[in-house]
C-alpha cells in the first residue's frame, strides 16, 4: 500500500505543479490552467470563509469530499494528497533516523491553533489563509520558485546566447518559453526573502521531527482530525514483537508503542506501519466498530486558545488600517475588488494574483492594509501597471475577493486616480518635451490632456506641452507612472484615491 | 543614374520577353517610376501588387534569397478596426508579396508598449504574418546592438540587430495622431526598432528622431492609411475616432510617404517638427507637390 501511497502523491504533486506553472495568460483573455481550484476541495478555507463572512462561491462545497473521504479513511488527505505534506515527505527523507522522538503533547499544538482561527473568524478576523497548507504553498512557490524559475530560464538563455549568438533555434526556444512557461521579463517581489524563509523553515523543521508542520502546526490537519476519529478505516495490529519499526517510520507521529490512542486523529494513512512490519501485524480494515480515539485536546487549553483569539480580536479592530478614516494611498487593490473591510476577510493570501498578473505589478502587502491583510495584492505601478485589456487576476481570485469581471467592466473600474508632481515632471522643471504618460494613457478618451504652458528657463519664456490628469477619466491603470521618465519617485504617480470599490476614499464632487 | 539604368534594363528585359501584360504597361506608360505611389481600394492584396508594380516591379525590391524585415506598428493591444496598429491583412499581403518574390526570410517584429503576447495576438499580425510564411518574434533584450549615429542629440543608439543584418527593410506605419510629435507616421514607427529609454526621445523628439533616422534608412515606407486613428492616438481604443480611408501609401522616400501621409490629417509636413527636419537635414522631401505621386483607384 506504501508504493499505492507514494505514486498517488506524486501524481497529486505533479498536477499541482502543472496547475501553477500554466497559471499563465494564454495572451488571449484567458489562463492556460487555474491553480485555485485546488482551494475548493479545502474544508478550512470553506469554514473559515463562511464562518468570518457568511458567504461563498459555491464550487468551495467540492471541499465537502475531502470531508467525506476524511470521514471514511482518516486523513488521507494528508497523507495522500496535499501536496505540502509531500514536500514535507521529500525533505524528511534527507536525514536518516534511528529513533523517533514525539512529544505527543505537542500534536495538539496545531488544534489549538485551529481553534484560534476559527473563533477569530467568528469575529469576522479571518487569518486562514496564512496557514492554511495549500494557500502557503500556493503563495510561497508564486513568491518564490517563480521568480527562480523565471531568472533561472533568462539567465540560462542570457548565456547560451552570449555563446552562439547567431543561433537560429536558441530565440526560437526563448520565444516559446516566453510564451507558455515563463514571463517575458524577470520577476521581483517585495518580501520574497521573508516568505521565502518561512516557507525554507516549513521544509527544513522535517529534519527535527518528520513532517513537523502537519503533525504540530497544520490547522487543516487539525480539522480533518477532528473528523479522523470517527473514520470507517480502522487500523489494526495484531500481537507483536515489539521491534518498534511502525513507530519510527510513522509519518504522523502517531503510533505508540503500547497504547494507540493518538491513533484517530493523528494517522495520516501513509501506510508505512503495515508496509513495514516484518511480521504483518498491522492491517488497515474497514469497521463500524467503536471509533477509533483520537488525541485528547484538554478543555483548559481549549479555552486559553479560544481566549487568546477573544484578546487579539480588538488588537486587529484598533489597528490603524481599520480606521474608516484612513485611506492608504499606496493600497491599489486590482480591478474587482471588493470593499476593504471584506476584502481582508475574503483575500486567503495564496498570491494566484500575484503569479498570473502579466505585468508582475501586484506585489504582496506587509502593514499597507494591517496585520490581517498581510500578503494581500496591492498594485505597485512603478514595478508594474495594470495592463488595459487584461482580468486575469480577477478570475483566479478562489474566494471572491477579487470578484470575477469581464474586459468591458475592468477597462471600466478606477482603482485609483494618477497625480502630477510638477517639480519632478521634465517638462516644468527642466523645460522639455516629454508627455510619455500621454502618449500611453489607454482610456479611449486620453484622461491625460495636453495643455499649452509657459515656462520660464533663465530668463527665456519656452511655450511647451504638459500633461494634466482628469481624474474623472482616470481609471488608476499606473501605466504612466510605469513609463515616466523620472524613474526613481515618477513625476506621474497612483494613489488609491476615487477607487470605484469604496465610498469613502473619494475626492470628487462628480460621480463617477 | 541608378534609376535611369534601372529602367533601361527593365524595358530590355521587359521588351526580350515581350510582356503584354500589366507589368509592361506600366512601366511604359510612364517615363520614370513615380516617387509615391497612392493606392486606394479594397482588396488589400491587389492594393499592393499594384503598388509595386507602380514602383517598378517587386524585382526592384527583393532579390532572390533576400533576408526582409517588415516592421509593422504593433505597439499596442488593440484589435485591428481600432487602426492603432497596422492593419494585419496588409502585413500579411506585404508578407506574401516578398516570399512570391523569392525572399529567403521575412521576419517581422515590433517593440511592444503593451504584452507583446496580446499585442502580436489581438492586432491580428502574428496570424496573418505567419499565414504568409513570415518569422514573428518577440523582442528579445539579447538582440539590441549599438549602433554609432552621431547625430546632434544621439551620438549612439541600441538598434535591433535583425534590422542592422537585413538585405531589406520595409517599414508599415499606421497613420495616427501623436501627443508629442503630433502624427505618427513612418519615421516614428523607426522608434519600434529601438532598445533602450525609448521615452526619453520625448524630451527632443524631433532630432532624436531625424538622427535615428540618419542610422536605419529603410528600402520601403508603406504607410498604412486603410483605417487612419484621428484622434486619441496613439493608443486610440474609440471607434468614433478612426476613419476608413482605404488607402495605402509607398514610396522610398520615407519623409515623402510621411508628408504625403499629413494630408490625412489636414496638416501642412512643414509643421511636423521631425518631417520639417528631416526634410532641411537632407533625408528626405516634404515638398510633395513638386514630386511625382501617381495616384490608383482600384
Amino acid at each position: 500500500m506504501r508504493r499505492y501511497r507514494i505514486i498517488t502523491q506524486t501524481i497529486f504533486l505533479v498536477l499541482f505543479l502543472f496547475l501553477f506553472v500554466f497559471t499563465k495568460s494564454d495572451a488571449e483573455n484567458g489562463t492556460f490552467a487555474d491553480i485555485s481550484v485546488v482551494f475548493y476541495i479545502d474544508p478550512l478555507i470553506l469554514l473559515s470563509n463562511l464562518i468570518s463572512y457568511h458567504n461563498l462561491n459555491i464550487l468551495f462545497l467540492f471541499s465537502l469530499i475531502t470531508v467525506a473521504l476524511t470521514f471514511a479513511t482518516g486523513r488521507s488527505f494528508c497523507g495522500w494528497v496535499c501536496p505540502l505534506g509531500t514536500l514535507n515527505d521529500i525533505t524528511g527523507r534527507l536525514k536518516k533516523r534511528e529513533k523517533e522522538l514525539v512529544k505527543k503533547e505537542n500534536l495538539k499544538i496545531k488544534y489549538y491553533i485551529l481553534i484560534f482561527l476559527i473563533v477569530l473568524a467568528v469575529f469576522g478576523v479571518n487569518l486562514a489563509g496564512f496557514l492554511d497548507p495549500l494557500s502557503l504553498l500556493v503563495r510561497s512557490f508564486t513568491i518564490i520558485f517563480y521568480p527562480l524559475f523565471n531568472l533561472l530560464i533568462h539567465s540560462v538563455y542570457d548565456i547560451f546566447v552570449a555563446i552562439a549568438p547567431n543561433s537560429e533555434s536558441l530565440p526560437n526556444i526563448y520565444s516559446f518559453l516566453r510564451t507558455y512557461l515563463i514571463e517575458n521579463h524577470r520577476v521581483y517581489f517585495s518580501q520574497s526573502i521573508f516568505i521565502g524563509a518561512l516557507f525554507l523553515l516549513v521544509l527544513f523543521s522535517n529534519l527535527i521531527s518528520k513532517r513537523f508542520w502537519c503533525r504540530y502546526i497544520c490547522p487543516l490537519g487539525a480539522l480533518l482530525g477532528l473528523m479522523g476519529r470517527y473514520s470507517l478505516l480502522k487500523r489494526e495490529i495484531k500481537p507483536c514483537n515489539d521491534c518498534g519499526i511502525c513507530e519510527v517510520n510513522c509519518n504522523g507521529g502517531a503510533v505508540s508503542p503500547k497504547t494507540d490512542k493518538e491513533n484517530g486523529s493523528e494517522c495520516i494513512l501513509c501506510m508505512n506501519c503495515s508496509s513495514l512490519c516484518p511480521e504483518e501485524s498491522v492491517n488497515f480494515v474497514f469497521s463500524k466498530k467503536p471509533a477509533n480515539r483520537g488525541i485528547d485536546i484538554g478543555k483548559r487549553q481549549l479555552f486559553i486558545s479560544a481566549g487568546t483569539a477573544v484578546i487579539s480580536y480588538p488588537l486587529f479592530k484598533s489597528s490603524l488600517s481599520a480606521s474608516p478614516n484612513f485611506h492608504n494611498p499606496l493600497l491599489i487593490r486590482p480591478p474587482g475588488s471588493v470593499r476593504e473591510d471584506l476584502f481582508v476577510k475574503k483575500c486567503i493570501k495564496c498570491g494566484a494574483c500575484l503569479k498570473v498578473c502579466i505585468t508582475n505589478g501586484l506585489q504582496p502587502t506587509l502593514f499597507e492594509a494591517g496585520l490581517e491583510g498581510m500578503w494581500t495584492p496591492h498594485l505597485v505601478p512603478r514595478v508594474g501597471h495594470c495592463e488595459y485589456n487584461c482580468n486575469l487576476c480577477s478570475t483566479v481570485c478562489p474566494t471572491g475577493a477579487i470578484r470575477p469581471i469581464t474586459i468591458s467592466e475592468k477597462v471600466k473600474t478606477k482603482i485609483g486616480t494618477a497625480h502630477i508632481n510638477k517639480n519632478r515632471c521634465i517638462v516644468y522643471k527642466e523645460g522639455k518635451g516629454c508627455l510619455v504618460c500621454e502618449e500611453v494613457c489607454p482610456v479611449p478618451e486620453k484622461a491625460i490632456k495636453i495643455e499649452n504652458i509657459q515656462v520660464q528657463i533663465n530668463n527665456n519664456i519656452r511655450n511647451l506641452k504638459a500633461p494634466r490628469v482628469v481624474s474623472s477619466l482616470c481609471i488608476g491603470c499606473g501605466i504612466c507612472e510605469k513609463n515616466c521618465p523620472v524613474v526613481d519617485s515618477p513625476a506621474i504617480y497612483v494613489t488609491s484615491v476615487g477607487e470605484k470599490r469604496s465610498e469613502e476614499n473619494q475626492e470628487l464632487l462628480e460621480q463617477i | 543614374m541608378r534609376r535611369r539604368e534601372f529602367i533601361k534594363k527593365s524595358a530590355i528585359l521587359a521588351g526580350g520577353i515581350a510582356f503584354s501584360g500589366s507589368i509592361a504597361d506600366t512601366l511604359f506608360a510612364q517615363d520614370k517610376i513615380p516617387d509615391l505611389v497612392v493606392v486606394r481600394g479594397k482588396d488589400i492584396f491587389k492594393m499592393v501588387d499594384t503598388m509595386f508594380k507602380s514602383l517598378g516591379g517587386i524585382d526592384s525590391f527583393i532579390k532572390k534569397g533576400d533576408t526582409v524585415v517588415i516592421k509593422p506598428n504593433i505597439g499596442w493591444d488593440r484589435k485591428p478596426e481600432y487602426a492603432a496598429n497596422t492593419n494585419p491583412i496588409l502585413v500579411g499581403a506585404l508578407v506574401r508579396a516578398c516570399r512570391d518574390a523569392g525572399a529567403k526570410r521575412v521576419k517581422v517584429f515590433d517593440y511592444t508598449v503593451n504584452n507583446p503576447q496580446k499585442c502580436y495576438k489581438n492586432s491580428g499580425i502574428k496570424d496573418e504574418a505567419e499565414k504568409y510564411g513570415a518569422e514573428v518574434s518577440y523582442i528579445d533584450e539579447n538582440r539590441f546592438r549599438d549602433v554609432i549615429i552621431k547625430g546632434k542629440v544621439i551620438k549612439s543608439w541600441p538598434v535591433y540587430r535583425d534590422v542592422i543584418e537585413a538585405d531589406k527593410f520595409i517599414n508599415v506605419p499606421v497613420a495616427k495622431t501623436h501627443g508629442i510629435a503630433r502624427l505618427t507616421l513612418g519615421i516614428k514607427n523607426l522608434m519600434g526598432i529601438i532598445g533602450g529609454s525609448r521615452r526619453k526621445f520625448h524630451q527632443d523628439i524631433d532630432q532624436s528622431l531625424v538622427d535615428l533616422l540618419t542610422a536605419v534608412r529603410p528600402t520601403l515606407t508603406v504607410l498604412d492609411a486603410i483605417r487612419v486613428l484621428t484622434n486619441n492616438g496613439p493608443t486610440g481604443g474609440d471607434l468614433e475616432d478612426v476613419r476608413r480611408l482605404d488607402t495605402i501609401v509607398a514610396g522610398r522616400d520615407i519623409v515623402a510617404v510621411d508628408a504625403y501621409g499629413c494630408s490625412f490629417f489636414q496638416v501642412i509636413p512643414a509643421d511636423i517638427g521631425y518631417i520639417h527636419l528631416a526634410h532641411k537635414s537632407g533625408l528626405g522631401r516634404e515638398d510633395i507637390e513638386n514630386l511625382n505621386i501617381k495616384k490608383i483607384e482600384l
